[in-house]
């Protein structure tokens, strides 16, 4: 969620509304508190996304593809880990008795959730399955298992996602989709080793979730999809119906503000980035719209004089906002812009070939066309499904370099300001969790 | 380019236009109830003169909710999936890598890819009277058949219809009075195909190929060509590299 997609997402929620759009402001636009962010890991200028949580999570920057253990990892080598962990605030906050959840459209065992709770060489170490052969003999645990085997506090109080094949075995059927089978070769079901424990529940659809009482669940671990979960633009095609990423965040609170000593949330909207990678604009936008209504759903349900609220991406994607459109101009659409008296053109602004263009693009990515550029008078570029064009033709749109925002609102937010390492979330939370001092 | 490249490029133009004109011309005809479970072997000859003829054994298998083209040469397996809400999922299995690349309802929307399953659930869209001649046709392994034919500008075409299993026992495309296309079935068990086992695979989702840009798998297929909903009728396309092509396939909706 770059800067690009934050403007970009902000122009059509207005603009959804029947508004200009360009003076809408996300919800977290109007935190008090603002910094940029460097992403770069221990070992790439542009990252993904294991070290750069790990950076927010542990205070530390780290090496790619490796989830909160520090850069002596020989990534996909079990053997470097010991002795190199982390520690997370996560883990932190369970030893001082706070409550802990971890929310995601993604699967919960994908990078950015994992980083809070596991360490591991490998970000796709995510079922036993996946683990390298030596791995898998040493008996290191993959990230599912260390979900579930949380060793703090009183573990994970909150875990809601997708994945749910990575912690089923893999002789039983996905309850959802009857075609997909587990992941797990050791014969456990996590699920339900979870859903044993006291206060305990597992869900996997919306009615289930709909049905929990946050009074009465200590724990709660839903797995709403096989693998990730649906885009928000899909998310009424699925089966067997799946919470909202809004739903999701207030029914994570209202579990975790159980705990009167306080609790640690992270929430992410990790579809945005998925959405990127396809080339799809629209998706993307929306899912970054979703997210701010769960941003907002969760500031209704804290007091900012006791609770500190971050948002930030974990690095950005070549995503462009591009050419000259009027105030208003469709911010998925064509570029339109004003004539020499300031006033809209009637038709599209052309490129030197004499065609229209988009004002969203990517740098690379499946939106390469080829040779020359495609007409796109007749094409509806705001539809769901459309790709943006790219400059360089890549099966995937790669993340980018450039710094990320980090928001802030409530105590110790006055420390986001200027242009930081990564590791600042890690500083403020702690200190506005005040981990030190318990 | 090599010039087996271009070979196969010029047989899979031919193909795809095969390809188009039949799904152009011919409306599905009504089908009372489920398509009935089998498992199919078919042998696909193509004459591209004066390159030479090539020859190829494929198998399709169907059962409920999903059908499965397998393509015995590469060793690849295409599956596609629909679930209660007709969403369409998809699945390339690489049996000789172990792997498998899979593609939610939401990836190939993404992707801009549509589940044509007129076509996919029974290797071709079926035939109607609205576009082809019928007249009875042949016993073949014992299922009665119709023979459907259609003269267009430049090619003849001639399907033998199994109608009871919804499959083609053959499919002739001719030019000039020379075959180019002949599509045969070769074995045929009317049954519930077996699941197919896919423990020890490596499932990776699409949506996750921008976060392995260094996986020796992803690298390797990253290119692939997007689902196809004709798999059938473009045996002999052979992976493209990113070209204009393949973005146009993205935005061919």
């Amino acid at each position: 969620m770059g800067i690009s997609t934050i403007t970009a997402a902000r122009i059509l929620e207005g603009q959804k509304r029947g508004e200009p759009g360009e003076e809408n402001s996300l919800s977290f636009e109007q935190f008090p508190h603002l910094a940029l962010v460097k992403t770069y890991s221990v070992n790439q200028q542009t990252s993904d996304s294991a070290p750069t949580m790990t950076a927010m999570v542990t205070g530390v920057k780290t090496k790619d593809g490796i989830l909160s253990v520090d850069e002596n990892v020989v990534r996909a080598d079990y053997s470097t880990v010991a002795g190199n962990e982390l520690p997370t605030i996560v883990e932190q906050a369970e030893r001082a008795g706070l409550s802990t959840g971890v929310v995601s459209t993604a699967r919960i065992t994908h990078a950015t959730p994992a980083a809070c709770y596991a360490h591991s060489p490998e970000r796709d170490w995510e079922a036993d399955t996946n683990l390298s052969a030596a791995a898998l003999e040493a008996g290191f645990p993959d990230i599912a298992r260390q979900l579930i085997e949380f060793p703090y506090g009183d573990g994970l109080e909150v875990a809601l996602g997708g994945g749910r094949e990575y912690f089923t075995p893999d002789t039983q059927a996905d309850p959802e989709d009857t075609n997909v089978v587990g992941r797990r070769a050791d014969g456990r079901d996590l699920t339900a080793e979870w859903a044993e424990r006291p206060h305990s529940a597992y869900v996997w659809n919306q009615a289930q979730f709909d049905a929990v009482d946050p009074q009465r669940t200590r724990h709660l671990l839903g797995l709403f999809d096989p693998s990730h979960m649906e885009w928000e633009s899909d998310r009424a095609e699925d089966a067997a119906g799946e919470p909202s990423l809004t739903e999701m965040t207030v029914k994570a609170i209202e579990v975790l503000a159980q705990n009167p000593r306080g609790y640690f949330l992270m929430v992410e909207a990790g579809r945005i980035d998925h959405a990127h990678h396809a080339g799809n604009a629209r998706r993307a936008l929306e899912d970054t719209i979703e997210f701010s209504n769960a941003v907002r759903a969760a500031l209704a349900k804290v007091d900012s004089r006791e609770t500190l609220v971050l948002v930030t991406a974990d690095h950005s994607h070549v995503f462009t906002i591009a050419g000259y459109p009027v105030r208003g101009n469709d911010i998925l659409g064509k570029v339109i812009t004003n004539d020499k008296r300031g006033e809209p053109e009637k038709s599209y602004a052309l490129d030197d070939n004499g065609l229209p263009y988009t004002t969203l693009s990517y740098a690379n990515g499946p939106g390469y066309r080829g040779g020359e550029r495609p007409d796109l008078r007749e094409v509806d570029t705001s539809e769901v499904d459309y790709l943006q064009e790219a400059l360089v033709p890549m099966a995937a749109e790669t993340h980018a370099g450039e710094d990320v925002a980090l928001f802030a609102k409530g105590p110790y937010s006055h420390l986001v300001f200027g242009v930081k390492e990564q590791t600042v979330s890690y500083d403020v939370m702690a200190r506005a969790l005040r981990l030190g001092g318990r | 380019m090599t010039k087996a490249q271009r070979c196969a490029w010029c047989i899979g133009v031919s193909l795809s236009c095969v390809s188009a004109w039949l799904v152009s011309s011919a409306r599905s005809r009504a089908h009372a109830g489920p398509a009935p479970a089998l498992v199919a072997v078919y042998e696909t000859r193509i004459d591209a003169a004066p390159r030479g003829s090539r020859t190829t054994r494929w198998s399709f298998s169907r059962r409920g909710r999903e059908v499965e083209y397998h393509f015995f040469e590469r060793e690849i397996s295409e599956r596609w999936s629909e679930d209660e809400r007709a969403n369409a999922s998809y699945a390339r299995i690489f049996h000789r890598e172990r792997g498998v690349v899979r593609y939610s309802a939401g990836d190939l929307r993404a992707h801009g890819v549509t589940a044509d399953w007129s076509r996919l659930r029974h290797v071709i869209e079926p035939p109607d009277e609205a576009s082809f001649a019928r007249r009875a046709g042949s016993t073949v392994m014992g299922w009665p058949t119709d023979r459907y034919t259609a003269q267009r500008t430049k090619e003849r075409v001639e399907v033998l219809w199994i109608d009871a299993l919804a499959i083609p026992a053959e499919v002739r495309v001719s030019a000039a009075g020379r075959p180019r296309v002949q599509v045969r079935l070769r074995e045929l068990r009317a049954e519930e195909p077996a699941p197919r086992d896919l423990r020890g695979y490596r499932q990776i989702d699409v949506a996750d190929f921008g976060d392995m840009e260094h996986d020796p798998f992803v690298k390797r297929h990253h290119h692939d060509p997007l689902p196809n909903s004709a798999p059938a009728l473009s045996l002999h396309r052979e992976p493209k590299q990113p070209t204009a092509a393949h973005a146009a396939r993205a935005h061919a909706h």
